[in-house]
């Protein structure tokens, strides 16, 4: 340990350093936490800082470099920031850059925001200009990643700001926040309507100061005092039986404060799968076992009193392992010669003996019959691989005992409730003991409805009585969470001449790695909604879920759906190709229509059709890009070099949400102030929806919504919600908002009707008062003295309640794609992408819009570039974010986005799910049109230039 | 990232100070890969910045730049005008990483760390540079680029020895004009293949560093322009890398592709694309 001596915003720090730390690490142990942890490798710019003015990755700047340094971070920009206000300056003022950010809402989770301000703030003249603004931008931007956004705001953030810092935004408490939040709107809607304009409106995202400041809002930000750091130990090995564990080396070490192995549990079986009971996934998962059955698979865990010991301690830890033989392909895997789970105390897998985690079986009409009225039979197969969700803020979670004997866990989850009820039974602790609540969430796409941390934190706490946290490295992220699921996708069409498609066959090997978390339910959507979007008479599906020895697959945005669109709307293209028809028409002619009905598989559906705009898509799409679509298919032109461009589409759709089954409460009051408090348990993934639901709480009650504190997503103070799954936040809880707030209107004017004795009838609400409509002069009781009368009656204005939906509405969207196609290097590139998503009502389309191009740039990066790439033993090649590339803003073309607006019955204001759809069509929309360019079909994804190549050459 | 297993940092003002080198240590020159992996079998870091290997020094042999010179430092460097091959060695600092990246990595580290996917090595090698090499104990050396790197992570450095610098030849700075090509699988990360070409318009030479796709960075030189067919022969001879990034027929090919394009944009005399 050596002392440094460095300023960081001006201000003196002389800490401890160890000799191998990173700043990034030393500056968020100070207390500067809008320094980011995401890659640690210098690959996402999320932890940028300026040392003397310059900025640089302090995930791999050698902290004792900062001796005698000056340091710049988020916090210290503003003119008048932190440092500068405790020397008496008054008001925090943001940069011109992060006042831009705010103006254009560059964010969406937020986690890369303070590394993108800092970079974006010093973008150097040496950066080239390359052909524009926007792209001399994308390139300097490229060691800055954003997950969320499709870089679309973040861009325009940029391009906004002014060069000269001259106007700065003065803000300090929360109202001038707010004041400066509805400036912000004012730009967009007309002053006049802004007073009571929600629903429909881009009301700015409520948390966005924070977020450009770099505020400690997220789970690593706080910590209780007395922490323990949680590590465990991962196997080197894909299969393998624990003989002995010896731990003596890694007790003895200096602060480590425990070691768990198998030993130390009560052994139960559960699934790490975020979902409601009773659970469908198998219950083949324990909190520590005596085999692993993958390489990062958990062996043993040690507390200690750093994360570097704890680590180390680890390292100590001697293992006796039986090796086993491992299987790591799906067809081999399903023949049973090593088993998985072999275990007695594992249940609800379909076939354990032949590693099949789950079957899944729809069926409709008479397969046989319908091929053979076919003109055309078309077969083929299509692989798609594994993915990584690269959330940028990590798994991490914090447990600890409150003073009430409450055991507390913060995390960064999707679904707190499912995790708490979790615990309870992991723990044989009641749930009201346990509280479990998520602060700001740093993306999480899925895979953050798995509960992967907290049941270890849980643990350790319950053993030491202390606070523990276990926080993932990126590594850990990409090696020992969750994948999409990899699949391998059979699909035969029989077709009239026409187009008429008669019948469909599909079969899909889906490999949910060790564990059988998600495994059947997303595999069931892989045929459910591709086979459902056509009208067509005899289809068939069978999915098997395959055990192997690789990393787990799990939830990730689009769910099953998006595997099994690549099949599907590639292989109609290819049939359109055959027909010597336009892949429009084709589509057009057999696209399921409003009078349709989904009934694959079951005798009465509740994937509905609610509204129905995909014809409408489909015209906007085609029309933005001057597309005609005619009776023959295109003929591509006569090309010179080596260059070819191509356009291609797809279609989609993908329900709003889970039917029946996904529960939403919400609890709306008035509070004595006149404001009103919304109590939620639903989660904001960083998309926006707590926005979203105080619009719509606004709306109904008049008001705007910074009149609306929300509380959300804590299972101690908000009442029971599913979580952030499924597209399902607008539809489910929005309707419960919508309803809860109209109830509440009722209430309030029955009350105000009651004081001021008058007929309900005659009274309305507005703004904050509840005022007579027919008399003259008007008579009126603010919200505030209603709420303190009934309050001295002892009684309060509030208004629970729970929703769910009988009935899950289908969002429907529509993508054309146009790219260019390097025949000699193999390289695909997306000039442009037009989507149109028949969203029912966008209730702020800014938000909408965030998720349709955050949803499409990941669909460009599965399309093109990502891929877990494994070895012989289900070793993962590439675990880190300079090997697993992600798109950066370079990869992201002009993405032209329409919300089509027909509302649905069943969602709130007509409101339907958008949260995964945006990623469905890119894949197969970019692969139809590098076969409309190229004449050469590409079935596996991604489509990287050597496989591209590969492919041209076999064709020649 | 953290270094856990690090304990000791050492800070030595000259070379003079560092006596003996055990295999646990490791040079800190930027620091930005070292930082980047986990490294389980380093215990010891010795600092070299307070050696003060940084410059960029013009003279009539040529340039010399110091081992830990920063990278974006040749990009604010004003190199003799008639020195249109300097031009290479800014294009290699571009297509690293990220400028930030670039603030605090330096051009002899990228050299000694001797990645495949080096950026600056195949300019180095189209340079015809000369490494000189310091030893903790015992007399300097030098060696050129060609010869320098052996395999992916693999030099003729010896445990203690050090680079200082590195000496290019003005004759192959002046005359020479230089196009920087390279290839990922994605369009940012490491590079499957990398050819810088230089070209002397006066004498029609032509000289490609090869790097990314080869077992360790390499030069093949033509009289004067190579037809395909030339090309292609040359790469017979040489060993393609094949790993998880790439196959060796497809680095094979993609090399080729990056040396004609290399050279149509030299004999056309226009700037395109660096990388594809």
């Amino acid at each position: 340990m050596q002392q440094l001596t460095f300023q960081v915003n001006q201000q003196t720090h002389r800490p401890e350093c160890p000799p191998g730390k990173s700043l990034l690490s030393l500056l968020r142990e100070i207390g500067y936490a809008g320094v980011h942890r995401v890659c640690e490798s210098g690959d996402c710019g999320s932890c940028t800082v300026w040392v003397n003015d310059k900025p640089i990755h302090s995930c791999i700047y050698p902290a004792m470099r900062a001796d005698n340094q000056q340091i710049t971070t988020i916090e210290g920009i503003g003119e008048g920031s932190k440092e500068q206000q405790e020397q008496g300056a008054e008001k925090e003022q943001l940069s011109a850059m992060q006042q831009a950010f705010l103006e254009k809402q560059g964010f969406q989770c937020g986690y890369c925001t303070p590394g993108m301000i800092m970079t974006a703030s010093k973008l150097e003249s040496d950066v080239e200009k390359e052909g524009s603004a926007t792209e001399s931008i994308k390139a300097a931007l490229e060691g800055n990643l954003c997950r969320c956004t499709g870089y679309e705001a973040i861009l325009e953030s940029v391009l906004a700001c002014p060069t000269q810092e001259s106007e700065k935004i003065a803000v300090t408490t929360a109202a001038e926040k707010a004041s400066l939040l509805a400036q912000v709107e004012t730009a967009q809607v007309e002053t006049a309507q802004v007073e009571i304009a929600q629903v429909g409106y881009s009301v700015p995202k409520q948390d966005g100061p924070d977020l450009v400041t770099g505020k400690p809002v997220y789970t690593a930000d706080w910590v209780p005092p007395g922490l323990l750091h949680l590590k465990v130990l991962r196997s080197p090995h894909p299969h393998a039986r624990i003989r002995s564990i010896d731990t003596t080396k890694a007790i003895a070490l200096a602060g480590v404060e425990a070691v768990f192995t198998h030993e130390d549990i009560s052994r139960r079986a559960y699934s790490t799968a975020g979902h409601g009971a009773p659970v469908p996934d198998p219950l083949d998962h324990y909190l520590l076992d005596t085999k692993v059955r993958f390489i990062g698979d958990r062996i043993a865990a040690v507390v200690a009193d750093t994360p570097a010991t704890a680590a180390i301690a680890c390292d100590l830890i001697e293992v006796d392992y039986e090796l086993l033989p491992h299987v790591i392909e799906p067809a081999d895997a399903i023949r049973g010669d090593v088993v998985i789970h072999d275990e007695p105390e594992s249940s609800q897998i379909h076939d354990a003996k032949h590693n099949i985690a789950g079957k899944i079986t729809l069926e409709k009409g008479d397969l046989t019959a319908g091929f053979a009225a076919a003109d055309l039979i078309v077969e083929n197969t299509y692989r798609l691989p594994a993915v990584q969700h690269v959330h940028l803020e990590p798994h991490i979670s914090t447990s600890w005992w409150d003073e009430d004997g409450t055991l507390v866990v913060r995390s960064s989850t999707q679904v707190p409730f499912h995790c708490r009820r979790l615990l309870s039974e992991l723990f044989d602790l009641p749930q009201e003991k346990i509280r479990v609540y998520k602060p700001q969430l740093g993306g999480g796409f899925g895979n953050k409805q798995e509960i992967l941390t907290e049941d270890l934190c849980v643990l350790a706490t319950l053993k030491t009585g202390r606070p523990v946290q276990w926080q993932f490295t990126r590594e850990e992220e990409f090696t020992a969470t969750n994948s999409r699921h990899a699949m391998e996708i059979w699909l035969k069409t029989g077709v009239k001449q026409d187009g008429t498609l008669v019948a469909q066959e599909m079969k899909a090997l889906s490999n949910t790695g060790a564990y059988g978390n998600h495994g059947e339910t997303v595999t069931f959507l892989t045929g459910c909604f591709p086979l459902g979007l056509y009208r067509c008479a005899h289809q068939s599906y069978q999915g098997t879920v395959a055990y192997t020895n690789t990393m787990p697959a799990g939830a990730f945005r689009g769910y099953g759906a998006t595997q099994g669109t690549f099949a599907m709307e590639s292989q109609l293209d290819e049939i359109a190709s055959k027909l010597n028809l336009d892949p429009i028409k084709l589509r057009q002619h057999n696209l399921i229509t409003p009078q349709d009905e989904i009934l694959i598989g079951r005798e009465e559906h509740f994937h509905i059709i609610g509204s129905y705009a995909l014809d409408e898509c489909i015209t906007q799409v085609t029309e933005a890009l001057s597309y005609k679509p005619t009776e023959k298919k295109k003929e591509q032109p006569e090309a010179e070099g080596p260059i070819r461009r191509g356009v291609g589409f797809a279609a989609t759709m993908q329900a709003s949400g889970l039917a029946k089954i996904h529960l939403a409460s919400v609890k709306l009051s008035l509070m004595l102030d006149g404001r009103y408090e919304l109590r939620t348990g639903s989660v904001d993934v960083g998309t926006g929806s707590d926005t979203t639901l105080r619009q719509i709480a606004a709306q109904v009650l008049e008001t705007t919504v910074e009149k609306i504190e929300l509380v959300s997503a804590d299972t101690r103070r908000t009442p029971f919600d599913a979580g952030s799954y499924a597209s399902a936040t607008t539809f489910i809880t929005g309707q419960a908002v919508k309803l809860a707030a109209e109830k509440l209107r009722s209430h309030l004017i029955t009350t105000a009707a009651q004081l001021m004795g008058m007929s309900p009838e005659s009274l309305s609400l507005k703004s904050a008062k509840i005022y007579s409509s027919t008399d003259e002069p008007t008579e009126s009781l603010t919200l505030q003295q209603i709420a303190q009368t009934v309050d001295k009656r002892g009684e309060a204005l509030t208004v629970e309640l729970s929703h769910t939906s009988d009935r899950a509405s289908l969002t429907f969207a529509f993508l054309g794609a146009e790219v260019e196609v390097d025949t000699e290097t193999g390289r695909v590139k997306v000039l442009r992408c037009v989507e149109a998503i028949d969203i029912g009502k966008a209730i702020n389309p800014r938000i909408c819009r965030g998720q349709a191009t955050g949803g499409l740039a990941m669909g460009i990066g599965y399309a093109i570039a990502e891929e877990l790439r494994f070895d012989e033993r289900g070793k993962i090649l590439n675990p880190s974010l300079r090997t697993y590339r992600i798109p950066a803003a370079t990869d992201i073309p002009p993405m032209d986005v329409f919300l089509i607006e027909k509302a649905d019955p069943y969602g709130p204001f007509g409101a339907k799910g958008i949260g995964e759809i945006g990623t469905n069509c890119a894949a197969p929309a970019i692969a139809n049109a590098v076969a409309q360019a190229t004449g050469v079909r590409l079935r596996q994804l991604p489509m990287i230039p050597d496989r591209v190549w590969q492919a041209l050459n076999e064709t020649v | 990232m953290d270094l856990y297993s690090v304990k000791t940092y050492l800070k030595p003002s000259s070379l003079t100070e560092v006596t003996g080198w055990s295999a646990d240590q490791r040079w800190l020159a930027g620091g930005t890969w070292l930082f980047n992996e986990v490294q389980p079998q380093v215990k010891s870091l010795v600092d070299m910045q307070q050696f003060d290997w940084t410059e960029i020094a013009v003279s009539a042999e040529g340039l010399s730049i110091g081992a830990t010179c920063i990278q974006n430092e040749l990009l604010a460097f004003s190199f003799p005008p008639e020195w249109t091959a300097a031009e290479a060695l800014k294009d290699a600092v571009r297509e690293l990483a990220s400028f930030k990246l670039s603030h605090a990595a330096t051009v002899g580290g990228n050299l000694c760390l001797a990645l495949s996917a080096s950026t600056f090595a195949p300019v180095m090698v189209a340079l015809k540079a000369q490494y000189e090499i310091w030893r903790v104990e015992g007399e300097p050396y030098s060696v050129s680029a060609a010869d320098f790197q052996t395999a992916p992570q693999k030099t003729v450095l010896q445990p203690g020895d050090v680079l200082r610098k590195i000496k290019i030849p003005r004759e192959s700075l002046e005359q020479w004009q230089t196009r920087f090509k390279r290839m990922a699988v994605c369009t940012a990360g490491y590079a499957i293949a990398i050819v810088v070409t230089a070209y002397n318009p006066h004498s029609q030479q032509v000289r490609f560093g090869i790097g990314g796709s080869v077992l360790a960075p390499c030069l093949v030189e033509f009289d004067v322009l190579p037809t395909p067919e030339g090309i292609a022969t040359a790469l017979q001879e040489k060993t393609f890398l094949s790993d998880e990034r790439g196959s060796a027929a497809y680095r094979q090919h993609i090399t080729g592709v990056l040396m004609k394009r290399g050279i149509a944009a030299l004999s056309a005399d226009v700037q395109d694309e660096r990388r594809y």
